[in-house]
């Protein structure tokens, strides 16, 4: 079987990149794009490099960011431009294979193996692709080579900027075996540490681990170590994903859908919880129907505003729904049970998701005591809503709830959805 | 004394004529008040405009003896035009 050729391309500082790029006047500057503090999720979302070499770190807090670095220059994110940039370097990969697979808006593998006859080596292919983002959208990428995906993701992670790193089965030993074991894809602070524990500190550790092992640190068949020693030793044999430009994205199977947000101020009653669950649930009830789906499962998740620990519940409905209303009712039931909603227990931040979802072509087995005519009426104004939205904007139409507290009346929160990278483990 | 040149962004206007194939083929440029003809179309080819910010499909062409480049950057085009700034 004829070894695979595969490219990981991330560019670098996507976001203030993106920024610097549209701005000269910010080039060579410390940027960092950073959220709205008023809205109280100031936090940095990226930093260019001039920022990194001061020390800032993305998901710093800006006063942290600031403490850093006095002089550094704060921007607010703009996601239509960074879906642009992220479209137009796609549309660069598309000219050299059809396999293309995005993780998230500035990274992507793409699998090249069947176009080396038309394009020239895999570096050279590489080499192109990278002049060719420089000189048409001013951005600058990593790209890691190799005969598979783990391996590619590996060389771009390691380069430090607009460079090409070639991870071959003459050099992974190595190249990749003395990196730290935290540097392999799936592997995060609590993998590392508990590697670390027994004594396992490099990939070339982890590529040497056995079954016993695997079982008695992972638990269960040890099936999640032996896909890590298999990552180690460049044995991922996962395939990229042909790539669909209609879609700009990768299909995959929706196991969920939800929405959260941090509040503008902390929650301290009732009411102010209900508006925001009603606005997520809203949004999360008509992109569910978007996607013709409906719930078995309505999930929550709460922060608490005085040492931002948080909680989570989830209630399995006796019938599907897409219903705004009872998806926001059973939320706010879950909140309710868990803790009283009041100035002690006041909430700064409350995600709401629809789990076990079904198509809506599945037929639905009746509640007995149910009112299936009512479901119906329900769903029929709900999706006459949505038509008035689709034509007219999600703010043409409000419920009386999402409009008691005046800080949130004016959010759009489908509309600013933004869904981010689909995990490497995917169906 | 002209001064120190510099380029900046100006978004213009710009006549074009599209063929049955979608072919964009710009005809004449307004800037500073004045029309220019473009004589000729020498390069089509997207492309980054590092001098003053953003990118587009950039149009190489001929106005008589001049050669510039015009940025289309849907839905609009723009130029690097050239201004003076005093020197110290």
């Amino acid at each position: 079987m004829r070894q695979r050729a595969i490219l990981h391309i991330d560019m670098n500082a996507f976001y203030a990149s993106v920024e610097q790029h549209n701005n000269p006047a910010i080039r060579n500057k410390p940027v960092v794009v950073a959220g709205d503090p008023e809205r109280r999720n100031g936090i940095i979302l990226a930093k260019s490099r001039e920022a990194k070499a001061a020390g800032v770190k993305t998901a710093q807090a800006l006063w942290e960011a600031k403490q850093a670095c006095p002089n550094v220059i704060v921007v607010p994110p703009d996601y239509a431009a960074y879906k642009k940039y992220s479209r137009l370097a796609r549309l660069i990969y598309y000219e050299y294979t059809n396999q293309i697979e995005p993780f998230g808006l500035d990274e992507a593998w793409i699998d090249i193996t069947g176009s080396l006859h038309l394009f020239g080596s895999q570096e050279a292919i590489a080499q192109e692709i990278s002049e060719r983002v420089k000189s048409e959208l001013g951005l600058t990428v990593s790209i890691g080579s190799s005969w598979n995906k783990v391996f590619a993701k590996l060389g771009s992670d390691i380069d430090p900027g607009d460079g090409i790193v070639s991870i071959t089965p003459e050099n992974y030993k190595r190249i990749a075996w003395t990196l730290p074991a935290k540097n392999l894809i799936y592997v995060g602070a609590a993998t590392a540490h508990k590697l670390h524990l027994s004594g396992i500190e490099t990939i070339g550790d982890v590529a040497h681990i056995s079954d016993t092992f695997c079982r008695n640190r992972f638990g269960g068949t040890g099936k999640v170590g032996r896909m890590l020693r298999a990552f180690a030793r460049g044995e991922d044999p996962s395939p990229v994903k042909v790539f669909d430009p209609a879609k700009a994205d990768v299909d995959y199977t929706i196991k969920g859908i939800g929405n959260g947000l941090t509040a503008p101020h902390d929650l301290e009653c009732e009411e102010d919880v209900r508006a925001l669950v009603w606005l997520l649930s809203e949004s999360v009830a008509q992109r569910m129907r978007e996607s013709c789906f409906r719930c078995r499962t309505v999930a929550v998740g709460a922060r608490f505003a005085h040492d931002l620990s948080g909680y989570s519940r989830q209630l399995t409905l006796r019938t599907p729904t897409c219903i705004t209303k009872d998806i926001a009712n059973c939320a706010m039931e879950l909140l309710k049970n868990a803790q009283p909603l009041n100035r002690e227990n006041a909430l700064r931040a409350i995600h709401v998701r629809a789990t076990h979802l079904v198509p809506m072509t599945e037929p639905i087995q009746d509640d007995l005591f149910g009112n299936t005519q009512r479901v119906l009426e329900m769903e029929r104004l709900e999706y006459a809503i949505d038509n008035l939205r689709r034509r007219f904007g999600n703010k043409c139409v409000y419920r009386m709830v999402e409009l008691t507290d005046d800080t949130m009346a004016h959010l759009d929160i489908k509309e600013s959805n933004t869904v981010h990278p689909v995990g490497f483990l995917r169906e | 004394m002209k001064g120190i040149e510099e380029r900046v962004k100006r978004y213009v206007l710009v006549t074009t004529r599209t063929d049955e194939e979608g072919h964009v083929r710009p005809l004449e440029v307004q800037l500073r008040g004045k029309t220019y003809v473009i004589d000729e179309v020498l390069r089509v080819q997207r492309r980054n405009a590092r001098r003053v910010g953003g990118d587009g499909i950039c149009y190489t062409v001929r106005m008589g003896n001049t050669i510039t480049e015009m940025y289309y950057d849907h839905p609009r085009w723009f130029v690097e035009e050239k201004v003076y700034t005093e020197s110290c």
